[in-house]
């Protein structure tokens, strides 16, 4: 008797909590549409946060570190300076060796100097960025954008240039024009050289957007009296490849410069690209941050459902009070005003989740461009105009398990007010 | 003994140069310093936290303070240098153009020395460019000296002040310190090795250090020297820097 009184409890609590839900319409939809906006928003900013930091990491990694980044001790102490004259010793030979090491899939040479450029009686000053055009990963960002000449004009050994557009507009230079630059030697003097625009590019990376001139690194090495060496190797690895084995070639490339002690004057800092700036490091602690803005949204939401919800109980207090005088337990009457809250929040959640998806989507095939978007304010953390945003499965049912947990939490006060509900006080008052 | 003598001595001869007249004292100053034309073949070594570079390079002045040089060694060799009035024009071998310089950036460092731009090229003559007086009689390197101080006429001038330590009986300068408009010690420069060449007293050997610079000294050597023998007016002209 017992068992079937237990088993039309369980088929008539959801069927009167769905009619509850439906009966006040306009409240339930003020209660759905405020948790669904959330949940919309959330995985907006989600798949925002997401793409930027992966954005930022890709653009770190393959622009300004490598995985792994070498430079000797005293460069990196005065790195503000751009202290040309503390390069790495037989760069040559040591990236041979490194190039060697399994799991490493390529190196980049890298010097970055400041210069004055010359046009016309005019003077501009610049950062000259030497590379190797056919290992840079500068010019191959999906946002990168030749607006004059193309990436199979750059050829090592010559004395072509990339500028960007910023340089382009300052002195009116187009690709094939000629311009004249001097700098401080690695040896302290200056020197000069002339040198032909080969393409004028807006790159990727927006921090190397301003006035910016890439060249080879062993033509620019050579004007720098830097004795064909380079400031920086960038060693690039295995993708997905664990911080225990990156930390392993790390190892190796520090017992290479054991052996070439003869020839190292300088030590080596070898580090991998988390550790080369402080703000990397914070990258993953940014997933955190946005759980707890997003947390703080559902908070917010939260308010709205616990006063319909209250009104709710406040309303039917007297067919609360009937329902307990036909024998409901007060606990069913708590589990069935939970139950209105996890339908009610359950399907909004899964709705703004669902048009997230939609909106995500699109971006990730049209791309999101964070400039318009007010994206400058983040200059100098290796941003790319244009975004792709995603998010992962598991993002979702976070979002959409975090909407209803806060809700029914937001709703306890509530349910637990109906449990409290005296059946012949309520049967009492007039409504 | 000796010591007590050589200071009265010291006191006495500097008593009696001081009452010597700044005007009369500038211009033998200028006379021995100043000439038409010279030619001179130095070497340049400086020595810094960067290590120590040597060069050598040729010079070629006139009186109106144009002057060309050209670096024939160390990391700068085939640069030339050519000062026309204000105006800095650098010559490097890569380069297509030849680059002006103007204005503050003639107090850069020259192939990275202590020697800025100003202190190797342009104008000898003091006279035209600073009032003098005179500060008083010291003794430097054993040498008694007028103390003189120049203040610039113009605002534009490199250096707004200096101070010179002028051999009394040579009219060389063995001590210079050269302020900027603020009054800071810029450079410090210590003349020695005075030789008489033509009739005139030069130091062939300076050292020169930066004072905004930490551990850094120059020493500029003069190895040969041709003063007042003409030079071809085509030296000093802008063409001539890309031959």
């Amino acid at each position: 008797m017992k068992d079937k009184r237990k088993q039309s409890a369980e088929t008539v609590i959801p069927a009167m909590a769905f009619r509850n839900i439906m009966r006040n319409r306009q409240r339930t939809i003020l209660s759905g549409s405020t948790i669904a906006l959330v949940a919309f928003v959330v995985c907006l900013l989600f798949s925002l946060d997401s793409g930027a930091v992966s954005d930022m990491k890709n653009n770190v990694v393959n622009d300004v570190t490598g995985n792994i980044r070498i430079r000797t001790e005293r460069y990196s102490e005065n790195e503000r300076i751009l202290p040309l004259q503390f390069f790495i010793p037989a760069t040559d030979e040591l990236t041979r060796k490194i190039e060697s090491i399994d799991g490493v899939t390529g190196t980049e040479q890298r010097i970055t100097a400041a210069a004055s450029i010359y046009r016309n009686d005019k003077i501009e000053t610049a950062v000259l960025t030497g590379v190797s055009y056919n290992k840079t990963r500068l010019f191959s960002n999906r946002s990168t954008l030749f607006i004059e000449g193309n990436n199979t004009d750059l050829v090592n050994g010559q004395k072509t240039a990339v500028i960007t557009k910023t340089l382009s507009d300052a002195l009116g230079l187009h690709a094939g024009d000629k311009f004249t630059f001097f700098t401080r030697t690695a040896a302290g003097g200056s020197n000069g050289a002339t040198f032909t625009v080969a393409a004028v590019v807006h790159l990727g990376d927006t921090d190397f957007n301003s006035m910016r001139c890439f060249m080879d690194w062993r033509e620019l090495s050579g004007i720098l009296r830097m004795d064909g060496n380079a400031s920086e190797i960038f060693v690039y690895t295995r993708k997905n490849m664990s911080e225990s084995e990156s930390d392993g070639i790390i190892q190796k490339i520090k017992m290479l410069e054991k052996a070439s002690a003869g020839t190292m004057e300088m030590p080596l800092e070898i580090l991998p690209w988390k550790k080369t700036g402080s703000v990397y490091a914070l990258f993953d602690l940014m997933d955190t941050i946005y759980f707890f803005v997003a947390v703080v949204f559902f908070l917010l939401a939260s308010t709205v459902i616990f006063n319909t919800t209250m009104m709710s109980v406040l309303e039917r207090r007297k067919e609360i009070g009937t329902l307990m005088s036909l024998g409901m337990s007060k606990y069913t009457v708590f589990g069935m005003i939970l139950l209105e809250i996890i339908m009610t929040s359950g399907s909004a959640a899964l709705a703004g989740c669902a048009a997230g998806a939609v909106i995500i989507n699109l971006w990730y095939t049209q791309g999101f461009n964070m400039y318009a978007a007010g994206g400058s304010a983040v200059e100098g953390m290796n941003l790319s105009a244009w975004i792709y945003p995603s998010l992962a499965f598991s993002r979702y049912i976070l979002i959409f398990v975090t909407g209803i947990c806060i809700s029914v939490a937001a709703c306890i006060l509530p349910a637990r007010q109906a449990m409290r509900v005296e059946p012949a006080e309520a049967l009492r008052t007039e409504n | 003994m000796k010591r007590v003598i050589a200071v009265l001595f010291s006191i006495f001869t500097a008593a009696g140069i001081s009452a010597a007249d700044i005007d009369t004292i500038i211009s033998k100053f200028e006379a021995n310093t100043v000439y038409d034309t010279v030619y001179a073949e130095s070497t340049m070594k400086t020595t810094n936290s960067l290590g120590t570079a040597q060069s050598s390079f040729k010079s070629w002045n006139r009186r109106n303070g144009d002057t060309l040089i050209e670096i024939d060694k160390g990391p700068d060799k085939g640069q030339k240098i050519l000062r026309q009035g204000a105006s800095v024009f650098l010559f490097y071998p890569d380069a297509e153009e030849v680059i002006r310089l103007q204005g503050s950036a003639l107090k850069d460092s020259l192939m990275g020395s202590d020697f800025s731009y100003e202190d190797l090229t342009g104008e000898n003559s003091i006279s035209d460019r600073y009032t003098s007086s005179l500060a008083g009689t010291e003794i430097v390197d054993g040498r008694s000296c007028y103390h003189v101080l120049l203040t610039a006429k113009n605002s534009r001038e490199t250096y707004r002040r200096q101070e010179l330590w002028i051999d009394a009986e040579l009219y060389v300068s063995l001590k210079t310190v050269l302020y900027s408009a603020s009054g800071r010690a810029l450079r410090e420069l210590h003349s020695g090795d005075i030789k008489k060449v033509s009739g005139f007293y030069i130091a062939t050997k300076m050292i020169m250090q930066d004072l905004l610079k930490k551990d850094s000294t120059t020493v500029l050597t003069i190895e040969t020297v041709i003063i007042n023998k003409p030079v071809d007016d085509k030296i000093f002209s802008r063409e001539n820097l890309t031959w």
